[in-house]
């Protein structure tokens, strides 16, 4: 199973899970970080970390450690 | 407005949020981050309006009055959160109001603010929020932006299904105040409740069978409450109950159990179902509003976080920040100094027929005040930037690109602003670090900003520099070692924040997670208030305290006086001038007031005071243990005399080597003086005093003490006085261990 932070730049994948329990799994959800969302990875800090996403037509920046938290399945082809 | 400004006083006075006797309506403003809820409030409640603290964590929600429909209301600004999870502080002051703990009733009406860009997710917080069953009111803000883009939602839809009203309004303009007025006046009229989330079978009955077993052991929850607790593993909530920890966890657990027989994962449900919850729910109402992010950000973001242009670009918009705080404050500061003076001086002659007195207003009181408006400009200037580059929305993208490089000792991206300004001054920088916020970042970037090297060490550089490095090694030498002493706090503080964070306090780190929302034009009117906040919060609260230190620091500086040491200060400048050019020669230069050896005379009383007040005994009671870092008592002395901020060194000195106070870093008599000192006894007596590893210990000494009053101050208000205590008691040890390690090494060496 592949997580967010081994997609790569401009590519989309779809949410399977967010792994662990508590705060951190918490707010990604509050985010709208959820099975079944489509997730594309748009900038790439200059030294590599964090990584900003593209989910529901928001921007959001998280660090590769918790980017590994989300489980998704890489989409190919056109992305909806 | 008399009215008005006396009902401003009432809350001053009055506890965080306690209902003051009038009985004024609580109305609470509810938001996302980035959804213009400041400025909504900042229309409602004008400059009526102060920073409420609440005790113990450092978390500040502004609280305001509006005058409406003929009645005051109170206003309060909660900190802006994506839900109710009461895992950082900012969200645990939010559930304490909503829940009425937060040492004050449970609001009577709130307001939630929603970005009308993207109301999908701003609803999740609705959604959370109407599960309290409280009077709501939801307010569609940045309305133009949503129309404009074609992705507004249907505010009658959502009224419709939501059963509250919906207000669309433009904060920034103005528009839809009127109504929100008004409608806040309807709502306490007749209160409407959201329509709530309805739980499916198993998460309903995990609720209610924890309340009621809660209910069993003592203590008393609403359902909303409960599902808080069965939701957030480290609710606020849950720490108040008094049920037994290890119950309680045992009860959260067979509630959790009870969701996932259902085929739900706990920890992902309440996000679940609330969306989906949304989503069915607002199927009609926001059927066009998909939120999407515009092309035009994305090719700024394309610029602005580009691994080599949006570096330069950051590294410029920093220059220009640190270039202002650092250059524009300088020609403000200046005047307010010449104006200390020149009150000083102007208040000092008044009072000249009571000594005493005419030197606690003008030394002590004149100059405290003084030292303390004369950060006023940098906390503007900085205070400004820092509203302009959040508005903007750039904050987040600097935050991002700076995050690789602080996230590896514990603090995060958002820590750079505050770290970098407080190379001009520490005290807008521990300010500014209220951005933070996660708890355990924005707590370490305080502790941290009075390592950097700010303007005040400057003239201590400069005088020592110029007088003992530059003469021996050349101007070359000497740039290089003003340069590196900019660095020595920022080396000495970063082992030491990884070591507080990763040994110390082992509380899990936030993930760091930062929406990079729409660029936009700053609001004027915010940015404004920004500055006028900043400037205000630290007089009143720093103000104060770094007034009673200067106080202090004055009567230890010019007590006890007993007019015995002029006299004999006196005796011994007469018979030393009388043996140089005659007994009648000298009487005659002292007739004259305005001769140099009356000058040097009056230096000389001033001098032997200063050796003889508490502070000139107690430096040279302890001056053995400085003697460990080469310093002899008057080296000691002018260390002490500065604690309460650095720069007085300059002028103590200046007493110290009997040239008057009226000196400063480029004096050539003052660096001559320094040069001519000699050890009067002792193993080393006759050498000089300063030698290039005594230079180098004062710099170093300098470079990692905390010696500014006004520093300390703002760190107790914004983190506490037992971490202020702790860190002006750490970092004093770290100077004195420093400059004895410089001092014995640089010794060893040049021996």
């Amino acid at each position: 199973m592949r997580t967010l932070d081994q997609i790569g730049k401009g590519q989309a994948a779809r949410i399977v899970d967010v792994r662990g329990e508590g705060d951190n799994v918490g707010r990604l959800h509050a985010l709208g970080f959820l099975p079944g969302k489509i997730v594309r990875h748009r900038n790439t800090a200059p030294l590599g970390d964090p990584v900003a996403y593209e989910i529901d037509g928001q921007k959001i920046s998280m660090r590769r450690a918790d980017a590994a938290q989300v489980e998704v399945e890489q989409m190919r082809g056109a992305v909806p | 407005m008399p009215a008005a400004e006396s009902a401003a006083t009432t809350t001053q006075s009055a506890a965080p949020g306690g209902r003051d006797p009038a009985g004024w309506p609580l109305i609470a403003l509810l938001g996302n981050p980035n959804t213009g809820k400041s400025t909504i409030f900042n229309r409602l409640t004008g400059l009526r309006q102060r920073i409420a603290n609440y005790p113990g964590i450092t978390v500040e929600a502004r609280q305001g009055l509006m005058v409406n429909c003929g009645r005051t209301m109170q206003v309060l600004d909660l900190p802006g959160t994506y839900s109710l999870s009461a895992t950082s502080p900012d969200e645990r002051v939010v559930i304490d109001v909503l829940t009425g703990h937060g040492g004050q009733p449970k609001p009577d009406l709130v307001v939630c603010i929603l970005d009308a860009t993207n109301v999908r997710r701003n609803l999740f917080l609705a959604s959370q929020l109407a599960e309290f069953e409280m009077p709501v009111i939801l307010v569609l803000n940045q309305w133009d932006v949503a129309v404009r883009r074609g992705i507004a939602p249907d505010p009658r839809a959502l009224e419709h299904a939501l059963g509250v009203p919906v207000l669309t309004t433009v904060g920034t303009k103005g528009h839809g105040l009127a109504e929100l007025r008004q409608a806040i006046c309807d709502s306490l009229a007749k209160p409407r409740r959201m329509r709530r989330i309805e739980w499916q079978q198993a998460t309903l009955e995990a609720g209610e069978t924890l309340r009621a077993a809660i209910r069993d052991a003592g203590g008393d929850v609403t359902l909303a409450e409960a599902h808080r607790i069965i939701f957030d593993s480290r609710s606020a909530i849950r720490e108040r109950l008094p049920v037994d920890k290890d119950r309680l966890g045992e009860l959260v657990q067979e509630a959790r159990a009870k969701i996932r027989r259902s085929g739900l994962n706990p920890a992902a449900a309440e996000a679940i179902l609330h969306y989906a919850h949304i989503d069915g729910l607002l199927a009609d109402a926001i059927r066009g509003s998909r939120a999407m992010i515009r092309g035009g950000d994305e090719s700024i973001d394309a610029l602005l976080v580009h691994r080599v242009w949006g570096s330069l670009i950051f590294v410029a918009v920093m220059w220009v920040v640190f270039q202002s705080v650092y250059a524009w404050a300088a020609p403000f500061m200046d005047l307010i100094d010449a104006g200390t003076s020149w009150l000083q001086e102007t208040v000092g002659g008044a009072l000249a027929g009571t000594p005493v007195f005419a030197s606690l207003v003008s030394d002590g009181i004149i100059a405290g005040a003084g030292g303390v408006v004369i950060f006023l400009p940098q906390i503007f200037i900085l205070f400004l930037f820092i509203a302009l580059l959040e508005d903007s929305g750039y904050m987040s993208r600097a935050a991002f690109l700076m995050d690789k490089l602080f996230g590896w000792c514990g603090l995060n991206g958002k820590s750079f602003v505050p770290l970098l300004s407080s190379y001009a001054c520490a005290i807008p920088g521990v300010m500014a670090a209220r951005a933070l916020e996660d708890p355990k970042a924005r707590l370490t970037t305080v502790l941290m900003a009075p390592f950097m090297s700010c303007s005040a060490r400057l003239p201590v550089y400069v005088l020592l520099i110029g007088a003992f490095i530059e003469p021996v090694y050349g101007t070359f030498v000497a740039g290089w070692v003003l340069f590196g002493m900019h660095f020595v706090g920022l080396a000495v503080a970063l082992p030491l924040v990884w070591f507080l964070n990763r040994v110390v306090l082992r509380t899990p780190q936030l993930p760091f997670l930062l929406e990079m929302s729409s660029y936009k034009i700053p609001d004027m009117r915010n940015v404004v208030l920004k500055m006028w906040e900043g400037g205000r919060e630290f007089l009143l609260r720093a103000g104060t305290v770094i007034l009673a230190f200067s106080v202090i620091i004055w009567a230890l500086l010019y007590f006890p006086r007993d007019p015995s040491v002029a006299t004999r200060a006196e005796e011994a400048f007469v018979a030393a001038r009388s043996s140089e050019v005659g007994a009648a020669q000298a009487a005659a230069e002292l007739a004259d007031p305005a001769s140099d050896s009356s000058v040097a005379l009056a230096h000389a009383i001033d001098g032997a005071y200063l050796e003889q007040s508490f502070l000139g005994r107690f430096g040279k009671f302890v001056q053995p243990v400085f003697a460990l870092a080469g310093f002899d008592w008057k080296i000691t002395v002018g260390v002490l005399s500065s604690f309460p901020a650095r720069e007085v060194i300059i002028a103590t000195l200046g007493i110290i080597y009997n040239l008057g106070d009226d000196v400063d870093e480029q004096s050539e008599g003052l660096r001559g003086a320094m040069a001519a000192q000699t050890w009067p006894d002792g193993p080393r007596a006759g050498q000089p005093v300063f030698t290039v590893p005594v230079v180098l210990a004062v710099m170093v000494f300098f470079a990692l003490c905390m010696q500014c009053g006004a520093t300390l101050a703002v760190i107790g208000r914004q983190i506490g006085w037992s971490w202020a205590v702790g860190s002006f008691i750490g970092m004093s040890a770290l100077a004195w261990s420093g400059a004895v390690l410089v001092f014995q090494i640089g010794s060893f060496l040049a021996r």
